[in-house]
């Protein structure tokens, strides 16, 4: 068996045939399965996909919710696990309590009530408990992801009764009571419950409900429908039969795009856009729509390639099917058919883009507003689609060595040649600077360019032994790398059980990296790997460690 | 439909200085005879606040020459002549790594905020001073504290209650106009007060589904369990800003509610955008102060990476910091100094608004406590020694103004130490290992 | 309940790449994505249009008796009295119609003449083309030193400040050609071997049905598709043939129509014999001229419309009568058969920011009607 560890550091490819070699089998028709780190129970904030996905879901996409939340931490390169460990300061929470009231006067306005509250109430200025519970359980059912108790349901019934009598509106009681519902924990957060596995005496497992919910955030990034709920209901989801049953339902719906964006705009942090500005007088063409358009290409050509075309994930950094709008396009210099929306767009073969790493949300992503960087750009390539950790710089940097004759660079190259010339610098520097350099083709905003100030420049260099000219056969190299595929197996497993990977996850890892192998290196194959994989479900009781976190008061 | 004032408008309008002239019969209404507090008998509301500027400053040409009162204005901090004899300007203060590593750009803020070198990039030992006069002073008001920048970017923020725990900031003039003046908004001064009632309602249910909630599954770890404690603690706070609304507030008669913000501001770190992004957020933040919505807040005019660009100018101050040459003749980065001075004019900016700003017999700059800092002294090699500090405001007469203090190399952290003790947090000491302080600034004190 | 299904469009795969055949997007293979050409081809669309006017700040060295006398000033001249004033408006309403049965004199420039004299340029640096190959004493010599250039409408209109820089007509061309695609010009030079020097290629004239992009400096955003206004703008459509001289686009004369609009959307459209355009290339657009002979009824007749209705002619600065008089004595083409010179030399400034052109093969296959085919040497 070979190693993560042994895969990141030699990063050969002759590794990479190794592994295929080795593991050459489905984990799941596997005789040994691997023994399997049993997690602790996470409790894990709703995202924003997360959120606008099930109200979306529960009420229509049409109901207004916030295009951005408060900013989490990344961990382990991922926003999602961020989402688990992040501290909850009172500022946050008054944020969702907001959130919840505008979905609340949205879906219970005059426009749209009569479409979600499924009766007529007795008088809309008076309360009606029978009425107000037919709302409630249902919906309560799909935001807290389980079935409510009748004594949850009578106490929210009391509630919205109360309201509705102390204001003489039906509704405003009701919608009251669903905002404090969608500010309450049980939305807000996403648990893991436990309960005792009848199967392993003395062990625990997930409860029915949480499977459920898992299920559905992997593969949907939502909550759990009706079928999944009924399904936790009736224990199927605890047999083999039952979860492959779900599973199958879900990896075959359309909105397996919905998890598929999420976790690639995650892994590829274009949460920066939120934030992004490019300087407009140096980039005229890079407006202020250009961002939000240039992920959403991106995004689209992921889906695309994935989901669409069943394509190979490798090829994702070569393949030169896209979608652009006439926005973007002039960013790129073809000609497309003018139109508001994204049109499909197949870039010519010697267009200088092939496939992701070209297109202009990574180029301008790990840019400066003004300029490009190949620090940055090798710093983004390494950390979030190799998963290699670049060291952050020295904290007493002497940066006399760049006064010599710094007027003088005309390209990045010439400049970061000082770089590699001081020891203090090089040794980072050699990590990030020799492949982002391959971009050096393409500006700050993402547009092609053969020469800086004046010089032809010179794209070539190496990734880990592997040889490129330019930024096209960057992202052959990109493609042969064997850490592309491990790390994308290993950030979608993070991502499925909401933890960062251990050690003790080597197995696991490698198993599915044989899987997905095996698979054509289908993502939609690795998914229902993951799903199966005994690591999906896996948990043990929590440690009764001491906090870590801050209290908030 | 509505017509949205624009931004220009409400800048003119409403807070210029015409807007804000408070007619003679609200003061002797509301003031007593000494006009040093409210005739209900309640003093003044004392606030404090923090500023942040990233990116330090050139010393040679920031540091005043001379100390005590009267200090010159070297070129850098040239644009706060108007505000000189409100502030106090601290040097030569030390921050040190206390034997950790020199992270770069977050070290010195956070010693600056918490008394402790973090040990990593993701350490914060404790919680930020704000946090903590929050906790002395922010009671009583429906925003226990408030944090903005001007960069529009909800990561950047100096406040925060532990690590991975920071407070979220305030980055849309509409969503911040919207969460302090927005439909519940209480106008301290109308003559008349009702309790909401369909804010009672609101109130009652969301105290119904906390109530609901609070026997949640504690199968929990360690951490989950303090998560979800801090979550209840934060519905809570919710139900009191919910109460808060249904009491009479007290009256304030320099409130004056603006008019809306509808229109949202552009992107980006171009100076200039900051510059006015910051103006809009200093003035509703200013009249929030003047309403008692909140009595102590955050402002971050940049982060400690400050990305700010100059337009049509490649490189951002961060990185002018590193690579700009030295002008042999100047004798130091002119660019680099070009983005200091622009943080100085927003600094000046702030100041003045508090200081122009009547409230009872004097200015709410009188009632407040600004303390402003920056991460780095001279940021090109990420030094720690001497990282520039100013105070703004007297916190009604505590301490003396119009100062130049030469920290002669003690902690900087005697700073926040001395200014917590000012609004009578009860410490002998702040901080740890060679951060740890515990000796007063003395001549600042009353 | 409404389940979220955002779909995306259809494409590729087996659909095999319908959606764009149905625009022939100029060509196969760019020869170089970074100047966006594509197989030897440029297109740029129009970002700036006015008459080719030479021009100092104040107007002191081509116009040292000042701008024109307006429609006012030539009221007031003809008029003298407060007396006869009030009589012409109490019989005739309104101050344009000076005539003698109380004509509009915009519209009927001939039946009297303004008492006014026309101030027309002085002077011999002006810009343009030369149109006719010789240098002749009335032609004019640019500020970079090119001789024998034809643009007597200069002469006539060049002391008018509206058309001048930053007046009215300037800004009203400027703002319509941005606003909307009426006057959205198109060039597309095709057949392009050698970027520099071609002596031969073609360059198509077409009116585009796309929106242009405002870069925050002002400018418009290059590089951006435009469909062709095969419907409403076939009357543009137009093609020439021309060279590349050391990146400069020179074509031979041929008849052509210039879109032209005005505010509140009158639309009066201009005839140029024997046009042909001089544009220097940049990687990201070009600057020249559009030279030519302007037919004088019609120009003047687009011109009187768009701008001497109501107090028009006052705000941007003429009068009728002796403008339409002065074109007549500048005129140096077309003579009818009496001998009379009918129209007269002139040119467009143009400046354009790259774009690619979209074909539609269905609608060019319907055959192409071009305005004018005749041509004049």
């Amino acid at each position: 068996m070979i190693s993560r560890a042994f895969i990141v550091r030699g990063a050969l490819a002759v590794c990479l045939i190794a592994v295929m070699a080795v593991v050459g089998y489905g984990i799941y028709y596997s005789n040994r399965p691997p023994a399997v780190y049993q997690g602790p129970p996470t409790v894990k904030l709703i995202s924003q996909p997360q959120y606008a996905n099930t109200v979306a879901y529960i009420f229509g996409d049409d109901i207004e919710v916030p295009p951005q939340f408060p900013p989490v931490a990344r961990e382990d390169g991922l926003l999602s696990l961020g989402y688990a460990n992040t501290a909850i300061t009172p500022v946050v929470v008054e944020r969702f309590y907001r959130y919840g009231q505008s979905v609340a006067e949205q879906v219970l306005g005059p426009d749209r009530r009569s479409y979600f509250v499924p009766c007529t109430p007795a008088s809309v200025k008076t309360a009606d408990g029978e009425c107000a519970r037919d709302f409630i359980v249902p919906i309560g059912r799909l935001l807290y992801r389980r079935t409510l108790s009748s004594d949850e349901v009578a106490a929210y019934v009391d509630l919205a009764n109360t309201a509705a009598t102390q204001l003489q509106d039906f509704y405003q009681g009701l919608s009251y009571v669903l905002s404090a519902m969608m500010a309450s924990p049980e939305f807000v957060f996403i648990w893991d419950r436990l309960e005792d596995d009848p199967d392993n005496p003395g062990q625990v497992r997930l409860d029915a409900y949480s499977k459920a919910s898992r299920l559905s955030f992997f593969f949907w990034n939502s909550t759990p429908d009706d079928q999944l709920l009924n399904a936790a209901e009736t224990g199927q989801i605890h047999t083999e039969e039952g979860v492959r049953r779900q599973v199958e339902r879900l990896v075959g719906s359309p909105r397996l795009k919905q998890s598929i964006r999420a976790f690639f705009a995650d892994m590829l942090m274009f949460d920066h856009f939120e934030n992004l500005a490019k300087d407009s007088v140096i980039y005229p063409a890079y407006g202020p729509g250009v961002s939000g358009d240039a992920a959403e290409q991106s995004l689209r050509t992921i889906t695309h390639h994935l989901v669409d075309n069943l394509g190979d994930y490798r090829d994702l950094f070569t393949t030169r099917e896209t979608f652009l709008t006439n926005t973007l396009a002039a960013l790129y210099r073809v000609p497309v058919e003018p139109s508001r929306e994204f049109v499909p767009h197949e870039f010519a073969e010697d267009s200088h883009r092939d496939g992701l790493l070209t297109q202009v949300a990574f180029l301008s992503l790990h840019s400066h507003p003004g300029r490009s960087s190949p620090t940055l750009r090798g710093k983004g390539l390494r950390e979030s689609l190799l998963c290699q950790e670049v060291p952050r710089p020295p904290p007493n940097v002497d940066f006399s060595n760049f006064e010599d004759a710094a007027g003088d660079f005309k390209t990045a190259r010439e400049r970061l040649v000082r770089h590699s010339s001081d020891p203090a610098c090089a040794n980072c520097h050699k990590i990030t600077d020799p492949i982002g350099l391959g971009f050096e083709n393409f500006d700050g905003a993402g547009q092609f360019r053969a020469r800086e100030g004046g010089a032809l420049i010179d794209a070539s260099g190496e990734l880990d032994g592997i040889p490129f000219a330019d930024a096209s056969a960057l992202g052959e190299a990109v493609k042969q790398h064997p850490g592309t595929t491990e790390c994308v197996v290993s950030r979608l497993l993070a991502n499925a059980i909401n933890r960062p990977n251990r050690a003790e996850d080597v197995a696991v890892i490698d198993d599915l990296l044989g899987d997905f192998a095996q698979h054509g290196y289908r993502i939609t194959d690795l998914m229902r790997s993951i799903a199966l994989s005994e690591a999906f479900f896996a948990v043990a009781e929590p440690s009764p460690d001491v906090a870590t976190v801050a209290r908030a008061d | 439909m509505k017509k949205p004032i624009s931004r220009r408008k409400f800048l003119k309008g409403t807070l210029g200085g015409a807007a804000v002239t408070v007619g003679l019969p609200f003061l002797e209404i509301f003031l007593n005879a000494n006009g040093n507090a409210l005739a209900s008998g309640l003093p003044i509301p004392k606030r404090f606040g923090t500023w942040f500027w990233g990116l330090g400053m050139n010393r040679e040409i920031f540091v005043p020459k001379t100390v005590g009162a009267g200090f010159d204005l070297p070129e850098e901090m040239a644009s706060l002549a108007p505000v000189r004899d409100h502030i106090n300007v601290f040097s030569n203060f030390d921050t040190t790594t206390d034997g950790r590593p020199n992270i770069c750009h977050y070290t010195g803020w956070v010693v600056l905020r918490c008394g402790t070198a973090p040990s990593d990039r993701s350490d914060l030992a404790g919680q930020s001073v704000d946090v903590m006069m929050a906790e002395a002073i922010g009671r009583g008001t429906p925003f226990r504290q408030i944090d903005v920048n001007a960069t529009g970017d909800a990561r950047d923020t100096h406040s925060f209650r532990g690590r991975n725990a920071y407070n979220v900031p305030e980055t849309s003039p509409v969503a911040f106009y919207q969460r302090i003046f927005g439909p519940q908004f209480q106008d301290p001064n109308s003559p008349t007060f009702t309790p909401n009632p369909k804010i009672m309602a609101e109130k009652s249910v969301l105290s119904g589904v906390i109530e609901q909630t609070a026997s949640l599954n504690k199968a929990l770890g360690a951490d989950d369990r303090a998560r979800l404690d801090q979550y209840f603690t934060g519905l809570r706070d919710m139900e009191n800003q919910l109460a808060y609304f249904l009491e009479k507030p007290e009256p304030r008669p320099a409130c004056h509610a603006p008019g809306a913000i509808t229109e949202e501001m552009p992107l980006g770190l171009d100076a200039e955008l900051i510059a006015e992004r910051h103006k809009l957020m200093s003035q509703i933040l200013v009249m929030a102060l003047a309403c008692d919505q909140t009595r102590v807040f955050n402002m971050t005019y940049s982060n400690s990476f400050a990305a700010t660009v100059k337009k049509g100018h490649e490189k951002s101050h961060h990185t002018e910091t590193h690579e700009e040459l030295v002008d042999p003749e100047l004798g130091y980065q002119p660019m680099v100094s070009w983005y200091t001075r622009r943080s100085m004019e927003a600094w000046s900016y702030f100041v003045q608004q508090l200081a122009n700003f009547p409230e009872g017999d004097g200015t709410l700059l009188d009632n407040a406590l600004v303390y402003a800092h920056s991460d780095q002294s001279f940021a090109k090699v990420h030094s720690l020694e001497g990282i520039p500090m100013f105070t703004a405001g007297s916190a009604g007469g505590r301490i003396k103004t119009g100062l130049h203090i030469d920290g002669q190399r003690s902690p900087g952290t005697r700073l926040p130490f001395t200014l917590m003790r000012v609004l009578d947090l009860d410490i002998d000491a702040w901080g740890s290992g060679a951060n740890r302080a515990t000796n007063d600034i003395a001549d600042i004190l009353v | 309940m409404a389940a979220q299904n955002r779909t995306e469009p259809t494409v590729f795969g087996k659909a095999g790449g319908a959606a764009l055949g149905v625009f022939l997007l100029c060509g196969l293979v760019p020869l170089s994505g970074e100047s966006g050409e594509v197989n030897g081809s440029i297109g740029l669309v129009i970002s700036y249009l006015n008459l080719a006017l030479y021009q100092t700040p104040d107007g002191k060295e081509e116009c040292p008796e000042g701008f024109h006398h307006t429609q006012n000033d030539n009221f007031m001249a003809q008029f003298p009295t407060e007396e006869a004033r009030e009589t012409m408006l109490k019989k005739y309403i309104y101050y344009t119609h000076r005539g003698p049965n109380g004509e509009d004199v915009f519209y009927h420039p001939t039946v009297i003449q303004d008492p006014l004299p026309l101030r027309d340029i002085q002077g011999s640096t002006g810009l343009g083309i030369d149109l006719d190959g010789r240098v002749d004493s009335d032609d004019f010599n640019s500020p970079t030193g090119k001789t024998g250039i034809d643009n007597q409408i200069y002469r006539v209109v060049g002391c008018i400040p509206g058309l001048r820089n930053g007046g009215t007509i300037d800004g009203s061309l400027k703002t319509e050609i941005r606003a909307s695609h009426k006057m959205r010009m198109l060039v597309e030079i095709t057949g392009i071997d050698d970027f520099q020097n071609d002596d031969q290629v073609t360059v198509s004239m077409y009116r585009g049905l796309d929106g242009i992009e405002v870069a925050p400096d002002n400018t418009l955003v290059p590089f951006r598709s435009q469909r062709i206004d095969y419907v409403e703008g076939q009357r543009y459509i137009h093609q020439l043939s021309g060279r590349l001289e050391d990146g400069v686009l020179k074509t031979e004369p041929k008849d052509v129509m210039v879109p032209m609009y005005g505010p509140f959307n009158i639309q009066r459209d201009i005839v140029l014999r024997d046009a042909r355009f001089e544009l220097n290339l940049t990687d990201t657009g070009a600057e020249g001229f559009l030279g030519g002979y302007f037919d004088i009824e019609n120009w003047y007749g687009s011109f009187a419309k768009i701008w001497g209705a109501h107090f028009n002619a006052d705000v941007t600065g003429w009068s009728g009568p002796a403008t339409y008089a002065g074109l007549y004595r500048f005129a140096d083409a077309y003579p009818d058969d009496e001998g009379r010179n009918t129209a007269i030399s002139g040119a467009y400034k143009l400046e354009f920011v790259r774009a690619f052109v979209i074909h539609d093969p269905a609608k060019e296959n319907t055959g192409r009607t071009v305005a004018a085919e005749s041509s004049h040497d």
